[in-house]
């Protein structure tokens, strides 16, 4: 009998409950764990105002705190951005990356790093870059089929590429090759407040806009001419999708370098466990992707003294669960 | 509700025309089948109709308001498409499909309503699909995959129903079920038009039929004028006898291709 109220595609009120609550519970949890152990009691304390000592409270808020939001905006983005190109190409292998969005911005900071600007700079430019390379993809591909388009993408993303490489080749080989290769390799350890005030608002608002759309999302996977028997301008929903795709992405990768994996793994996951309505996966997306990349990162901080690159840990993590659930859930398809 | 195309004229390359001077009018209760060989254009003459290819002369009328100049939600909130089944995207389960179908009443940023989920659920219910409601569309039968995107149609609660090939790799009895339900529709009010290679369908179902050939050709009116012998052979390039079968159930008429080649 409840089934029957329940519009179909949508989340049941304790989905939603769970959605909300696992990535505040996990930040939480989060911020105590690290190579300097914070007691949930110390936490709990220093949320309602007591002093629990310098040390302890420069660690957690000053620290752990913009690592954390950058961990949980960065996996939020990268799977909603994700899932929107998996419906929008119609093809599972989709990444925020197909239309060399990332590889533009890798470029962008690459470039930043060799010139010497300093870190909001280097965040700047790799923003401006990743939305660069969009812009170019969309118009070679613009008028063709989806095939195209991805086709322009793959090329814009080799072309990006290419120049990461050249300006390694350049790079000096003592400071500036280390300190690209390492950005290259993805980290949030460069996490600070100044940095999300600039990277989160494109991430955040993409989010919501995406969020908005979420019945529309689902006339995406569909051909042109079908959806637009539905009374939607098709190319506007589409441009829409991709500069709000393209803006967080770029503004994921010019936080903290190319974090692979992310944006492929967790919305096949959402999408066999929630199916494809978007007005469910989004919000599934955002979730799980937030608490996995917080847990990732927070794995990357602790196991060693010396930090281990993200994109390391999201492979040699994520592709087992990956392979589990393929398993047992058999795939999907679009 | 009332369809009519008035000369309408199309081409993809200049010189060559495609669709030349088309004129036909349905009204609520009348099937329209189109028929004619491979690329005579029936696809083509579908889109050109509910404006998803603009005519290069000519244009639609819906009710007498010209479809080209219409907004495109008001359009496709009285006109409603089912796609070539083969061609369609199954990511979702059964009732997301059907739901998807209200899109033109809901709008950009807003969610479906509890009436757009009823009008789902009804015509769910209406093509007999509500054991199937929870299940993933690419697990059903191309049987079931084209009733669901006739109710995803249906959803929108359409006055004219456009289907491109409804009843092409179907196998009998799904055949029949699909034309039944376009035959059923019909009478309960709906301008139905369709495309189909089945001249012996149209024969049955459709009180009217347009007969599309290569380069221009077309012609249109009563069923039972347009589709003959010489027709087929003319348009078709196939020899073929339309015979009547005495059956203890009544008579039918069948088309029975004989042999490839014009009538001496």
């Amino acid at each position: 009998m409840k089934r029957q109220n329940a519009i179909p595609g949508t989340l049941r009120p304790a989905q939603l409950a769970i959605f909300l609550i696992a990535p505040v519970l996990c930040a939480l949890v989060c911020l105590c764990v690290g190579r300097m152990n914070v007691p949930v009691k110390d936490l709990i304390a220093a949320l309602q105002g007591h002093d629990i000592g310098r040390q302890k409270e420069t660690v957690l808020w000053s620290m752990r705190l913009p690592r954390v939001l950058l961990a949980a905006l960065v996996g939020a983005g990268l799977s909603v951005s994700g899932c929107v190109f998996q419906s929008m190409f119609a093809n599972p292998l989709a990444t925020p990356d197909t239309l060399g969005v990332a590889s533009g911005a890798s470029f962008g900071a690459a470039l930043a790093l060799l010139l010497g600007f300093g870190f909001l700079g280097v965040q700047l430019t790799a923003f401006c870059f990743g939305l660069a390379a969009v812009g170019l993809t969309c118009l070679m591909g613009r008028g063709g089929s989806r095939a195209s388009m991805i086709l322009s993408g793959i090329m814009m993303g080799s072309l990006f590429s290419a120049l990461v490489s050249l300006v390694k080749f350049t790079a000096d080989m003592e400071s500036q090759l280390p300190a690209i290769t390492y950005w290259l390799m993805g980290s949030l350890s460069a996490a600070s407040f100044a940095a999300l005030r600039l990277g989160a608002p494109a991430i955040l608002l993409s989010c919501i806009v995406l969020l908005l759309l979420r019945w529309k999302l689902n006339l995406l996977p569909l051909s042109d001419d079908e959806a637009r028997t539905f009374g939607t301008n098709i190319h506007r929903l589409r441009g829409l999708c991709i500069v709000c795709c393209a803006a967080m992405t770029a503004s994921c990768v010019a936080m903290c370098g190319q974090v692979g994996w992310v944006g492929l793994l967790v919305p096949h996951v959402c999408r066999m466990i929630f199916g494809s309505s978007h007005a469910r996966l989004l919000p599934a997306a955002i979730s799980c992707g937030a608490v996995f990349m917080m847990v990732v990162d927070t794995l990357a901080r602790t196991i060693s003294a010396a930090e281990i690159p993200v994109s390391i840990l999201t492979a040699i993590i994520g592709a087992p669960i990956f392979i589990a659930i393929v398993r047992k859930k058999g795939g999907w398809s679009l | 509700m009332k369809l009519s195309v008035q000369n309408g004229c199309f081409s993809y390359r200049a010189g060559q025309p495609l669709l030349e001077n088309i004129s036909f009018e349905a009204e609520g209760g009348d099937v329209l089948a189109i028929l004619g060989p491979n690329g005579a254009g029936k696809t083509t003459l579908l889109k050109c109709m509910l404006n998803l290819l603009h005519w290069q002369e000519g244009q639609t009328l819906l009710d007498g308001e010209n479809v080209g100049a219409m907004p495109a939600r008001t359009l496709w909130q009285k006109v409603a498409y089912v796609p070539q089944a083969k061609q369609t995207s199954l990511f979702c389960t059964v009732e997301e499909m059907v739901l998807l179908g209200r899109s033109s009443r809901i709008g950009a940023f807003s969610a479906p309503s509890k009436e757009d989920f009823r009008q789902a659920r009804a015509a769910i219910e209406r093509l007999g699909l509500s054991h199937l409601s929870v299940r993933r569309c690419c697990e059903l039968s191309g049987g079931e995959v084209q009733m669901v995107l006739i109710a995803r149609a249906l959803s929108s609660q359409p006055g004219v129903l456009v289907l491109d090939e409804p009843e092409s790799n179907l196998d009998f009895k799904n055949q029949l079920l699909v034309l039944d339900t376009i035959e059923e529709l019909a009478k309960s009010g709906l301008t139905c038009i369709f495309n189909t290679h089945f001249p012996a369908h149209a024969l049955r179902r459709a009180n009217q039929a347009l007969l599309l050939g290569r380069g221009g050709k077309s012609v249109c009116g009563k069923t039972c004028d347009v589709v003959t012998e010489d027709r087929i052979s003319e348009f078709f390039g196939v020899r073929a006898v339309i015979g009547e079968m005495q059956t203890p159930l009544g008579v039918y008429q069948d088309v029975i291709p004989v042999s490839i080649g014009c009538r001496e």
